[in-house]
């Protein structure tokens, strides 16, 4: 068996742990801590398919954590130490970078929009860019001049979605704590950004991103409150693994 | 009874949710492994952040490639 990670809390308040709390497998939850700093684990078998229940299940654990009236750390969906004295030294090890980010998202959630456009972006549709102006004789040429056209196409497309969010960013500012970097989709989803919002703020937030000047063909769909899975960013020197 | 755009914002709602619980949120160390139908497809020993592409492309600076570092196992 293996520990488990969903997320870190602070303070440490055992008493708020939910009788019957459980997780992956059906596995109670148990709760660690270390110098100020409670983690939500539980014991699981050494393999964990990442499967749709099992996203569900852990982020289900997180949110009984928010459920306690703090905020939560959510930890990405994984991570497994070897045992418990495995997970709480790697805590202890970061203590001060995870005890700054629990403070960062003290009192907040996680609201987020997701721009949604009338069309699909050039890189995900699947017919040819017309080339028919720039086309020549030659097929290599009008290969490249294809996927110059199809790359321009895109980064208009992405401007232009780029735009849409910032104008929701612009109207939801004054509510918010901390603003994610907007996301561009290639799916139904043509953007996507998050925001840090207090929680008595939920209600103006919903209402103030609605109202968001968008261009035809826009709209926004509103989503959380849930934990701050987008800010979660601990700077540490680590190095990164590029995953494809 | 549920209308199709109240089902197509659930979708969009369900596919965003699941976008955070596997590219977001916070990476402490140990282990991970990440399997699909009982083959593993990602084992790494963490000293280590594990992100998309396009995560690191957005939160990072510089090229990919001088993010490059650690070892996969």
């Amino acid at each position: 068996m293996t520990t488990w990670l969903y997320c870190l809390l602070s303070p440490p308040r055992p008493d708020l742990l939910p009788a019957g709390a459980t997780g992956l497998g059906g596995t109670p939850v148990r709760l660690l801590a270390t110098g100020g700093i409670e983690a939500w684990v539980s014991s699981v078998a050494a393999r964990v398919d990442a499967d749709l229940e099992g996203a569900r299940t852990h982020n289900q654990v997180v949110e009984v954590a928010m459920s306690t009236g703090r905020t939560p750390l959510p930890a990405r969906f994984g991570q497994r130490f070897a045992d418990d004295a495995a997970c709480l030294a790697d805590i202890a090890r970061r203590h001060a970078a995870l005890d700054a980010a629990l403070h960062r998202v003290d009192g907040a959630v996680e609201m987020g929009v997701l721009l949604v456009g009338a069309s699909a972006s050039p890189m995900a549709r699947s017919e040819r860019p017309d080339v028919a102006a720039t086309a020549t004789s030659q097929p290599g040429h009008r290969y490249l001049e294809t996927l110059r056209a199809r790359a321009a196409d895109d980064e208009r497309w992405r401007a232009q979605v780029v735009e849409q969010l910032l104008a929701v960013d612009e109207s939801v500012r004054a509510l918010v704590r901390a603003s994610s970097p907007a996301e561009v989709g290639h799916g139904r989803v043509a953007g996507s950004m998050a925001h840090l919002v207090t929680g008595q703020g939920v209600s103006a937030y919903r209402t103030a991103a609605a109202r968001a000047s968008l261009a035809p063909g826009f709209r926004v769909v509103v989503v959380g409150p849930r934990a701050p899975y987008s800010f979660c960013a601990v700077e540490e020197d680590v190095g990164t693994i590029l995953a494809t | 009874m549920a209308t199709d755009d109240e089902l197509d914002e659930g979708q969009l709602v369900l596919g965003d949710l699941l976008n955070h619980v596997l590219d977001k949120g916070v990476v402490i160390s140990g282990h991970v492994t990440i399997s699909i139908a009982d083959i593993d497809l990602v084992a790494l020993d963490l000293r280590l952040l594990l992100s998309s592409v396009q995560t690191a492309l957005a939160r990072g600076s510089g090229s990919p490639a001088r993010r490059l570092g650690g070892k996969r196992e």
